[in-house]
């Protein structure tokens, strides 16, 4: 299968107060994952690249191609839909037939490449049936065999795992990322589910307010976010407001917070004030000779450990957050002190308000 | 929705319904605005004479007299459908549609066949007393009117009212109850208030279709005394060929039904911000079947209420089969009107066979058209919003309020200055069907295509479909069923309609509604019957396939 970047140019979209802006190349051949609350604009992007909407500035292209003035049936681009949309008067395997025919294919042959995609989908055994006899996760793949069938350059799925239970979301989520693999298609995944965005992605970006903030592998999302947004929609972490930066020695800076006066490595420019220190919970643990001070005021059980949250006296913004063992963990109302290590803090300018 | 591509694109598909509706709506009611105003002098005479205000008055009054009666009868029946379960709730629920698909000519012929001087209600009469009783008469008379608008609208209040009912929670009544409120007073301080909107439209309705009531007036009023505006335009036009004093009329009908709506909608805004905050019920509660001291009520109102929507229809098919040697003579069991209707005489096609054709002929034009109209306006607005489909919902809901008789009042003035005869008065025939029943066709259609999500046509776009192929291939199948039901229901329509038929037919142009009208004029109610079982089948088709798919859209 041929598959090309998608490119998004100087894209501007106007819309009764909403505003989107894109600048983004999705790479070739790979799984790109969109993650962003509600309303940051994820889904219009997608419909966007697919040609339901038309940007207001800037150009689409499919690879070389520019596709901005192309309508949906003149692009390559296949969509699995939220809600599925399979069309309900059409049995299975006529569903994923459509686009083949609509494509100018004739009816024996549209036939075969459906019977292709059904067994890799692996639905063969639905194909004579109503997509309404058939069960949520069933549609979904009934759903990626229909795009897949057109053989797109470009496969969106908005939200696809969204109406599925937890796990038959992780079994449709192996699925797209192996057919995925297989087909070796460029692949646009939205979602608002963290968990499913970290364990999918090749490269991840987080939308905010109508735009992206950040791409990169989830890995460098997660350990180096370049902005708050980023890390604070990305996981859990624990984040204090910078009172003061003074400079120990290249890359190595001490901070001091409410919470305490931190040593924080960090390579590159420093931000000016404000900004605000950030730390992944997996890397603090309690110890007493550490330099973080908080009183815990939530604990929260979740089986193999316990999720602990700490206030910070001074200032209500702050919060700390990190993972204690089953036997160490303190009560609420008890004092901490917890270490850190100074290469795993960031600091990112903005605070929280 | 804002999917696909700004807002007028694809606008090309309103083309021809909006030429439809200027052509064959608008014009002929500017038509008759204008022969209005260019005699100001006949205006201010209809508005002075004292006849005409005592038409003026009488349509009011029988209008006010009919409502209070129907409403009063299916008040309780509501209360019955909406908080009871009870065997045959659902089948009377479903009937209760009838007056919406039966024509209003059958309903005369029913009302004749079961309270006429020797109907059903008389022969039972008769047979109590040995046939020592003198016949109740009643036809022709105010009591005739109110009785047959009675039988033919009180489901009208039975269905709205007892939807709104059901669908209003249970919970609140037993809070009243709960904190001390007696049933009575819990009814009228919690549940009435809320109910109040739903009975005011019962009402208007009600109101407007008898004031704007044809058939029954004209076979039941009879005399001078008892004419209404709406008939009394029809006797002007067809008789008298006084369009100018015909057109008067029509402006003081049309001025007086739009007060009255005007009226009733800042009542209903009133009556429904007092309730604004009012959720619908959560959950619907299984009503409780009826039970204890009600089952008595409610066995004497059921039962006779059953009785006057089914009586007067079944009447109509078992006298098609029965036949009377001479006038006095008794009924006996004849096949005679159904071989008359069946064309075997011997002058060849019989009248009631050819107007049956015709009829036919006619529908399946008018069904043809309107379902096509239909769909082009449905698929515009389904998936955009805007002011352009704001504009054409209200085009194309103002026909409902438009009496037929002024809309054939219309064709007329126009057609009189236009040479061309005959073809000319079929055209305007079908024309005016067709917008008469476009609001419906439209309101089924576009119903179905908006439930459909805007992601199936995409999803067909993505796949490779162009707009046109995708909506044949996807929207168009999706909408099967309400396109086959706005069709029946347009051609049921225009098969039952006898307002501007009897108006614009071409002379020699029988239809099923004439042949019944002029069958009924000259007492030959037995070959009636037999058109009107005819009539009654092609309801009860419309009514079934509503019935199945067009219900919530309605």
């Amino acid at each position: 299968m041929k598959t090309s970047a998608l490119i998004f140019k100087s894209i501007e979209f106007r819309r009764e107060g909403f505003y989107l802006r894109a600048d983004n190349t999705f790479p070739a051949g790979k799984l790109t994952v969109i993650l962003g609350p509600s309303g940051s604009g994820k889904t219009t992007l997608l419909d966007l690249a697919a040609g339901f909407l038309k940007p207001d500035r800037g150009s689409i292209m499919e690879g070389s191609q520019d596709v901005t003035s192309l309508s949906p049936e003149k692009r390559r681009v296949g969509v699995v839909f939220q809600d599925n949309a399979l069309f309900p008067h059409l049995s299975v395997k006529d569903n994923v037939a459509f686009g083949p025919r609509a494509r100018g294919m004739g009816r024996r042959q549209a036939g075969m490449v459906a019977d292709r995609y059904l067994e890799m989908t692996r639905i063969s055994r639905y194909a004579q049936k109503k997509p309404s006899s058939l069960s949520g996760g069933e549609k979904q793949r009934v759903s990626l065999a229909r795009a897949l069938a057109i053989e797109p350059e470009i496969l969106l799925l908005d939200e696809p795992f969204s109406s599925l239970d937890a796990s038959l979301r992780r079994d449709m989520r192996n699925e797209v990322r192996r057919i995925q693999r297989e087909t070796g298609i460029t692949a646009v995944l939205v979602t608002h589910d963290q968990e499913e965005a970290l364990s999918l992605a090749d490269y991840l970006t987080v939308m905010r307010d109508g735009e992206i903030t950040q791409m990169g592998s989830p890995a460098e999302l997660w350990n180096f976010p370049d902005n708050l947004f980023t890390a604070l929609f990305l996981g859990r972490s624990t984040r204090l407001k910078i009172d003061k930066i003074s400079i120990l020695k290249s890359n190595l800076y001490s901070v001091e917070t409410a919470a305490g006066s931190i040593w924080v490595e960090q390579e590159g420019e420093i931000p000016d004030l404000p900004a605000t220190l950030i730390i992944r919970p997996e890397n603090l643990r309690v110890s007493n000779s550490g330099k973080i001070r908080g009183t815990v005021i939530e604990a929260e059980y979740s089986g193999d450990q316990w999720k602990i949250n700490l206030s910070v006296p001074g200032n209500s913004s702050d919060q700390i957050e990190f993972n204690c063992p089953d036997a160490a963990a303190p009560i609420i109302g008890d004092s901490v002190t917890l270490l850190h290590q100074p290469g795993s803090v960031r600091i990112l300018p903005g605070v929280v308000s | 929705m804002r999917y696909l591509h700004g807002k007028l694109s694809g606008a090309g598909v309103l083309l021809w319904p909006v030429l439809l509706w200027i052509a064959a709506f608008a014009l002929p009611l500017v038509s008759v605005a204008l022969k209005a105003a260019g005699s100001v002098s006949e205006l201010t005479g209809v508005i002075q004479s004292p006849y005409y205000r005592g038409v003026l008055g009488f349509s009011l009054k029988q209008a006010a007299l009919s409502t209070l009666f129907s409403v009063l009868l299916g008040l309780p029946g509501a209360y019955f459908i909406g908080r009871h379960h009870f065997p045959g709730r659902k089948i009377l629920r479903s009937i209760s549609t009838v007056p919406f698909v039966l024509p209003s000519i059958l309903a005369v012929l029913g009302f004749i066949l079961v309270f006429g001087n020797s109907g059903l209600i008389n022969y039972i009469r008769q047979s109590a007393f040995n046939g020592n009783k003198e016949p109740w008469k009643i036809l022709y008379s105010l009591r005739a009117i109110i009785l047959a608008h009675m039988f033919y609208n009180f489901p009208l209040t039975l269905r709205i009212v007892g939807d709104a009912w059901y669908s209003l929670p249970q919970s609140k009544y037993d809070a009243a109850r709960s904190l001390g409120a007696r049933p009575v007073k819990a009814f009228f301080t919690v549940d009435f208030p809320r109910l109040a909107p739903a009975i005011l439209t019962s009402m208007v309705i009600t109101f407007l279709y008898c004031f704007l009531s044809f058939a029954i007036i004209l076979v039941l009023g009879g005399g001078p005394q008892f004419t209404t505006l709406e008939v009394e335009i029809y006797r002007l036009i067809k008789y008298q060929l006084d369009f100018s004093r015909g057109s008067g009329l029509a402006i003081v009908e049309s001025i007086t039904a739009l007060g009255l709506l005007a009226v009733y909608a800042s009542i209903d805004t009133v009556l429904r911000r007092r309730t604004a905050d009012d959720e619908n019920a959560v959950k619907i509660r299984t009503p409780g079947r009826i039970s204890g001291w009600k089952t008595l009520p409610a066995l004497l109102y059921l039962i006779p209420a059953l009785f006057l929507i089914i009586a007067p229809l079944i009447s109509i098919v078992v006298y098609s089969f029965l036949n009377r040697a001479t006038r006095a003579s008794g009924l006996h069991l004849s096949l005679t009107h159904w071989r008359i209707l069946s064309g075997s005489t011997r002058v060849g096609v019989s009248v009631p066979l050819k107007a049956v054709i015709r009829t036919f002929i006619l529908g399946i034009s008018v069904a043809g058209i309107t379902t096509f109209t239909a769909a082009l306006a449905g698929w515009y607005t389904a998936h955009r919003k805007g002011s352009v489909v704001k504009l054409i919902e209200t085009m194309l809901f103002i026909p409902m309020g438009v009496s037929t008789v002024i809309l054939g009042l219309g064709y007329l003035i126009l057609t009189n200055s236009i040479p061309g005869g005959k073809a000319l008065r079929l055209a305007a025939l079908t024309a005016a069907h067709t917008i008469m029943a476009l609001p419906f066709a439209y309101r089924i259609i576009s119903g179905r295509l908006k439930l459909i999500s805007p992601r199936i046509p995409q999803a067909a776009r993505a796949s490779g479909a162009g707009p046109i192929s995708a909506f044949f291939s996807v929207e168009l199948p999706l909408a099967r069923g309400a396109i086959v039901t706005a069709a029946v229901f347009s051609m049921a329509l225009s098969a039952g309609e006898l307002n501007a038929t009897i108006i614009l037919a071409p002379s020699g142009f029988t239809t099923i509604t004439l042949a019944i009208y002029r069958l009924i004029g000259s007492y030959d109610l037995f070959g009636a019957c037999a058109l009107g079982t005819v009539l009654i089948v092609i309801s009860i088709i419309s009514f079934l396939t509503l019935d199945k798919y067009g219900e919530q859209t309605l």
